[in-house]
């Protein structure tokens, strides 16, 4: 690690202000990938500016939904008794992510931004384009079995990681963010970029912006909504592939029907031709096979990486029989 | 190569007209002519692609620094020595697919190196006196802001029971309780644990006692090496305390952030399941 | 007779290691210690061009940096004898001594500062500039050379036959004739490996993770040209090692040039990352192996050919045929050896090395042979039974394999196995059962150890040994309470340090049938002067005796050495696997309920320790099968995955029921102590059972370990 400077914001404004001032500074949130890309010297910031005293840990009723504190631990949102209730997915998801002492430290706000696991991406001592634009990408034609298939380029085929913000793609979450500018609201599927020509312009976030709060709006479909996740390891790694469906029925057929995926694209990917495919229908072994065929359509397949397109329809298939309770 | 190198010069307007990159500035200047070099150092090895693609991105961080670095390179061209030729492609026997980015331009990149860059001082202060409350004595120490709460514990206040295996957040030997809750703490800053209260394996004992979790991974010889202990150790305490592991498959999932290469699990299992019965019991 | 021996006797080190006291090599804090950083090479194979460090010196708090441009000259005087840890030929890297590079991750320059901050920060402002030639970092067979004289007189030769496999195999009515193998797998022991370097003068201590201080110190003395009475090394703990510390890597080296340049103590320890290039791995091994039978099941051709894995700079060689000679009875039996010469470090012995692998596809065959003469895997290993060692024509020592067989498949429920593949279901899931047989020579050398008594009744045992893990602070404890006949309270046992009696290698399962003759003979001494002091007072305590001749106390030293039991028997332990999987027909992904393993290791000092280094052994063999594996850059000859995230070990999730049984067994012909030897016995067998229990729920041979979801996919 290169020496940086510290500071500990106060609170939200003094955040976007100490930022303003030192322009190669970062947010530290709960710090958990950021001290593994620290370490490694993949980032190299010259200031980080602490969030950890900001008041935005709670989680509170928010209208019809929820509200969650971007400071929010994953252990306790994975806890929250209205999560695990209303918003099945999200509960699955967190209790999936990485290890219990990183769930208790990680952030929600931070592991939406977490980086990529790109080995090439992690290693200093290889050109990427995404931490050195322009030196060239070796995953294309490297060891890239835990590399995208979906939403990639000729210049980066780094897959997004997270769990978590595939589960809030289903549950149509919304994000706050703060910034120079003042606040916004974005859904979370509008959060992350494909790679395309820059891949190290990884979100729609402007300089200096902070998330500040997740909304989970209530609806029958969060209700019903279930997420698998496939692994070598039986625990601690991440996804070969995952997928996330909300799924509602009404009077016999799919009303609503909301499928993402993880592990296998550049970032949170939704499935809006399987959903297409599940509207209208009813939900039985049939309509999810039908739906499920449609769950790779326009992957990108290398030989580290073919079996992801034959894993995702399958588990995109089994996300939805658990959907239609008959898995 | 003459030929590139005009057209590059000449290509040096219209990418300055280009350049609206927002992350342009002077702290990347070092990375700018480390770019230009290894497009260099890829241009000698024949790999136009790489070249022009390096170039046109040290250009576009620094107007003017491939010119500066071509002067450079044909002013000390005559001192070159010959370089020895290549005679096969890298690779081999054909069940690489085709090579979108052939090997030679990732060693041209890696032969100019791979150093961090120099940079303009921080603004904010890179040293901080902190209170770090361990096993319920406060520490009062001056700490680089680099200073993990693990190394902080080990290189500092000597407490060597918190285990470092990885420094990455990746096997849970350095597992302490921070407030109660068990976290990593090669993954914390220690600037960022002023004044909280950490509990370390040296810290469970009482009177000479040990705790509950300590007798169980005796008896049921839950560890062989004893490196990964500690942080087994205090993982279980946690998860005891955070009322989970109700079953043998729980308590499976809820350890699995704690690598142990000498294979103990289905002990460590079990001792948990032991002290969990005496703590409730 | 106390009778302590044989029992379960929790740990004696067991309560400084569950408090944190347990002092690993890192952890030692000699006044006025400094931090050290390597910098290592990002290219697989050319010359350092220049090195610039202008930047790094100029960082807050670095003392010095160390490049092949201002290190000392240092003499690496050739070694007489080379030890058994070390290739047979070639030459171990030289730190800081040339320009070259000879694979990715070597070395290159360390940086020493008053922190350990301090010198990471620094060593990423050293720039290297390099000149790139062709390096080799493609695996291929057909790049296989046969050992060398040197390697092949070390019982690694390039061929080797009995009989006429070739014609045997030609004219036998049932063969299979398959290509099997494993990836490069690293240690990836807990602790990292680190070194503590303190100079007096021309003395040196080191506090280093070691397997075997002895050679640390004779290895030291030849690098920097200095008599060995000057070097101590001292490693009481060992956090973890499984054969990565056997050897006296790089990094010692550069903890005493670092310690010399700036006259303090200085620490290296090496990142996770350069635990993949620093020290060394299991080489990956593929393999062709071929078997002939009658349709009765009896062998009548085995011909295996293997290819591994080494560096460009040293020759590392396994024992990997071994099990193709020794594990069944068969009159024709040829093999074949040949090493691959890549730009990479040197692999190392990893826990069962060569015989693993070489195991792997012994076992492998056999039950592909099984399928092939519709017979029982079992029921063919008890036709081809070997009743003596076939390659060395001797009688074995002892060998309880049959009775493995049958307390293991009892415990497993094996004879309810159907034959067919696919035939188990449980849930949406399909079950399948595999067996492997398992062997491991046993070997024993010369070991040296004191017993001292004290006028208080407490009895000290020292001996330069090591405990990696297994136990022999507890076991040696046992062995030196029993042959005293005091309670194991009143024995304290210190190794791990070069003062003391010479031990030899903590590594090939050797441990207790050295180690524990070496201990037994000390305080058999001891007892005998303690009996010549009693004279007639045969009842007096040994305090007593002490306190009448005011002596504080009464030591003696001992050495027990094998004598020519080995070449009239051959010795080995003996394992019988059985594993159960589970696979998910849509995604691949296998899961292992259970295993089950029945040895034959010998006489058993301590059956709860015994049973751990077991358990181990299986999740080893788990990771083997199921998980472990170098993602290589075939371009880069880089390991890509150089961490514990994406290099895959087991955890707690993946472990479910390990079941063990050790079959009664004492071989005193093997050495007095009766004990065989454990630690590689429970590795071997484990991956090629779980491959046949995934052939045996799924129907389809994976040949190439790790078996992972891509292999199990079918559209």
């Amino acid at each position: 690690m290169l020496p940086f400077g510290y500071a500990q914001a106060k609170d939200v404004g003094n955040a976007i202000q100490l930022m303003g001032r030192a322009p190669h500074a970062m947010f530290v949130a709960g710090g958990t990938d950021m001290l593994q890309l620290l370490r490694e010297g993949v980032i190299e910031p010259a200031e980080l500016i602490d969030l950890n005293a900001l008041p935005l840990a709670g989680i509170e009723a928010d209208g019809e939904g929820l509200r969650i504190g971007a400071l929010a631990r994953l252990s306790d949102v994975a806890d929250h008794a209205r999560v695990r209730a209303e918003f099945p997915v999200l509960a699955r998801a967190l209790a999936e992510t990485a290890s219990p002492q990183v769930r208790n430290m990680a952030t929600i706000g931070g592991n939406l931004l977490q980086r990529t696991r790109c080995l090439y991406f992690r290693d200093v001592a290889v050109p990427c384009n995404k931490r050195q634009p322009g030196s060239g990408c070796p995953a294309l034609d490297g060891q890239n079995r835990m590399n995208a298939i979906l939403g990639g380029s000729a210049h980066c085929i780094a897959a997004y990681p997270g769990d978590m913000a595939n589960a809030l793609i289903v549950l149509d979450a919304m994000l706050t963010v703060h910034g120079p500018e003042g606040e916004r609201r974005l859904k979370v599927e509008e959060l992350h970029r494909e790679p395309g020509d820059a891949p190290h312009v990884e979100t729609t976030m402007r300089p200096g912006e902070i998330i500040t709060a997740i909304h989970l709006p209530s609806s029958a479909h969060a209700g019903n909504s279930h997420y698998v996740k496939i692994r070598d390891r039986a625990s601690f790694e991440w996804a070969l592939v995952s997928a996330a469906a909300a799924i509602e029925v009404a009077d016999g057929a799919v009303r609503v029907a909301r499928v993402a995926a993880g592990g296998v694209a550049t970032k949170p990917w939704r499935l809006p031709e399987v959903e297409h495919r599940l509207v209208g229908r009813k939900l039985d072994e049939a309509a999810a096979l039908t739906a499920a065929e449609a769950a790779a359509h326009g992957a990108a397949l290398r030989p580290g990486t073919a079996f992801k397109a034959i894993l995702l329809r399958r588990a995109v298939e089994r996300v939805l029989l658990m959907a239609g309770g008959l898995a | 190569m003459e030929h590139h190198r005009l057209k590059r010069r000449g290509d040096k307007e219209r990418i300055m007209a280009q350049d609206n990159n927002p992350s342009a500035d002077e702290s990347r200047i070092p990375q700018a002519r480390r770019l230009a070099e290894q497009a260099l150092e890829a241009e000698r090895a024949g790999d136009a692609e790489a070249a022009d693609r390096l170039f046109a991105e040290a250009e576009r961080i620094d107007p003017g620094i491939v010119e500066a670095v071509l002067e450079e390179d044909e002013a000390t061209a005559a001192q070159r020595p010959a370089r020895p030729a290549r005679t096969r492609a890298l690779g081999g026997d054909g069940f690489i697919a085709r090579n979108a980015m052939p090997g030679i331009g990732l060693h041209a990149w890696q032969a100019t190196g791979t150093a961090g860059a120099p940079r303009t001082p921080p603004a904010h202060p890179t040293r901080f006196e902190i209170t770090l409350t361990v096993n319920g004595q406060a520490h009062r120490l001056a700490v680089d802001t680099r200073t993990t709460l693990l190394d902080a514990l080990r290189d500092r206040l000597n407490l060597t029971g918190t285990k470092k295996g990885c420094a990455l957040g990746q096997c849970g030997s350095c597992t302490v309780l921070l407030d109660g809750r068990r976290i990593n703490a090669c993954l914390m800053l220690a600037v960022m644990a002023d004044g909280k209260a950490i509990t370390t394996i040296e810290g469970l004992a009482r009177d000479g006692a040990l705790h509950p979790v300590q007798a169980a991974f005796i008896a049921r010889d839950a560890f062989q090496c004893g490196y990964c202990t500690p942080g087994q150790i205090m993982s279980a305490v946690g998860l005891i305390t955070e009322g989970r592991g109700r079953d043998d498959e729980e308590i499976r999932e809820q350890m699995s952030g704690n690598l142990c290469r000498c294979g103990a699990y289905v002990n460590i299992v079990a001792a948990i399941r032991d002290a969990r019965g005496r703590m409730e019991g | 007779m106390s009778a302590v021996i044989g029992q379960p006797v929790p740990r004696v080190d067991g309560p400084a290691k569950v408090t944190g006291q347990a002092q690993y090599a890192a952890e030692f804090r000699p006044y006025h210690l400094a931090f050290a950083a390597i910098v290592s090479s990002t290219i697989p194979r050319g010359h350092i061009r220049t090195v610039d460090v202008a930047e790094a010196e100029r960082a807050p708090g670095v003392l010095a940096i160390i490049t092949h441009e201002n290190c000392e000259r240092l003499p690496y005087k050739e070694l007489g004898k080379r030890p058994q840890v070390d290739p047979n030929s070639g030459e171990q890297l030289h730190v800081f001594q040339s320009a070259e590079v000879l694979f990715a991750g070597q070395p290159i320059a360390a940086v020493v500062a008053e922190t350990q901050e301090a010198a990471d920060g620094a060593a990423r402002l050293v720039r290297v500039a390099y000149t790139v030639d062709e390096p080799t970092t493609v695996f291929q067979i057909s790049d296989g050379k046969p050992p060398s004289r040197e390697t092949a007189e070390a019982g690694r030769p390039a061929e080797s036959a009995r009989g006429d496999a070739g014609s045997a195999l030609g004219l036998a009515p049932v063969k299979v004739d398959i290509a099997c193998g494993h990836a490069r797998e690293h240690h990836n022991a807990m602790e990292p490996h680190a070194t503590i370097a303190e100079w007096d003068g021309d003395r040196l201590t080191l506090y280093d993770k070691s397997q075997w201080v002895s050679n640390v110190r004779m290895e030291i003395a030849h690098v920097f040209g200095i008599p060995e009475a000057n070097i101590r090394v001292i490693s009481p703990f060992v956090g973890g090692a499984f054969g990565s510390a056997l050897r006296t890597w790089p990094h010692v080296t550069i903890a005493a040039l670092c310690a010399r340049r700036v006259h303090r103590p200085v620490r290296v320890e090496l990142t996770r990352r350069e635990c993949f290039t620093a020290i060394g791995f299991r080489p990956l091994t593929r393999h062709r192996i071929a078997l002939g039978a009658e349709r009765d099941g009896r062998l009548q051709a085995i011909v295996h050919e293997a290819y591994g894995q080494t560096s460009m700079y040293e020759e590392y060689a396994e024992t990997t045929l071994e099990p193709a000679r020794t594990t069944y009875s068969c009159p024709n039996v040829r093999t074949q050896y040949r090493l691959v010469e890549m730009n990479t470090n040197t692999p190392c012995p990893m826990r069962a090395p060569g015989v693993s692998t070489g195991t792997l596809a012994v076992e492998m065959a056999m039950n592909e042979l099984a399928e092939a003469l519709g017979m029982d895997p079992l029921e063919l290993r008890l036709r081809n039974y070997a009743e003596r060692d076939e390659s060395s024509n001797l009688p074995w020592s002892s060998k309880a394999l049959r009775e493995c067989y049958r307390v293991g498949a009892e415990r497993f429920g094996w004879s309810r196995r159907p034959a067919a593949p696919r035939a188990m279901r449980d849930g949406g899931c399909l079950v399948g059962w595999g067996m492997a047989s398992a062997i491991y020579h046993a070997n024993r050398s010369a070991c040296a150890a004191q017993a001292i008594l004290y006028a208080n009744g407490q009895a000290v045992v020292r001996t330069a040994a090591s405990d990696m893990g297994p136990g022999t602070y507890t076991s040696m404890t046992q062995v030196a309470a029993e042959t005293l006949g005091l309670p194991i309270e009143k024995v304290d046992v210190e190794i791990g340090d070069t003062a003391m009696p010479k031990a030899p290698v903590h590594g090939g399962s050797i441990t207790m049938a050295s180690v524990g003759n070496g201990v037994k003979a000390a305080c058999e001494a001891l007892r005998e002067k303690l009996r010549a002091l009693a004279g007639n007072e045969t009842d007096a305590s040994p305090e007593a005796i002490l306190r009448k001749h005011e002596l504080d106390h009464l030591e003696a030293e001992a050495e027990s050495k094998p004598g020519d039991e080995s070449e009239k028997y051959a010795s080995a332990a003996f394992g019988a696997v059985f594993a159960e999987v589970r696979v998910d027909p849509a995604f691949g992904t296998v899961r292992v309920p259970r295993l089950v393993g029945a040895y034959d290791a010998g006489r058993i000092i301590n059956p709860m320790i015994a049973r751990s280094q077991c358990i181990g052994g299986m999740v080893g063999g788990l990771g083997m099968a199921l998980l472990e594996a170098a993602e290589w850059d075939e371009r880069l000859g880089r390991v890509m995955n150089a961490n514990l995230a994406e290099y895959l070990v087991p955890v707690c999730a993946d472990v479910a029921e390990l079941d063990v049984t050790f079959v009664p067994s004492e071989d005193t012909i093997f050495n007095p102590l009766g004990a065989k030897g454990l630690a590689e016995i429970a590795l071997c067998g484990v991956a090629p059972a779980i491959a046949e229990a995934v052939w045996h729920a799924t129907g389809k041979r994976v040949r190439d370990l790790p078996i992972r979801v891509e292999d199990l996919l079918a559209e």
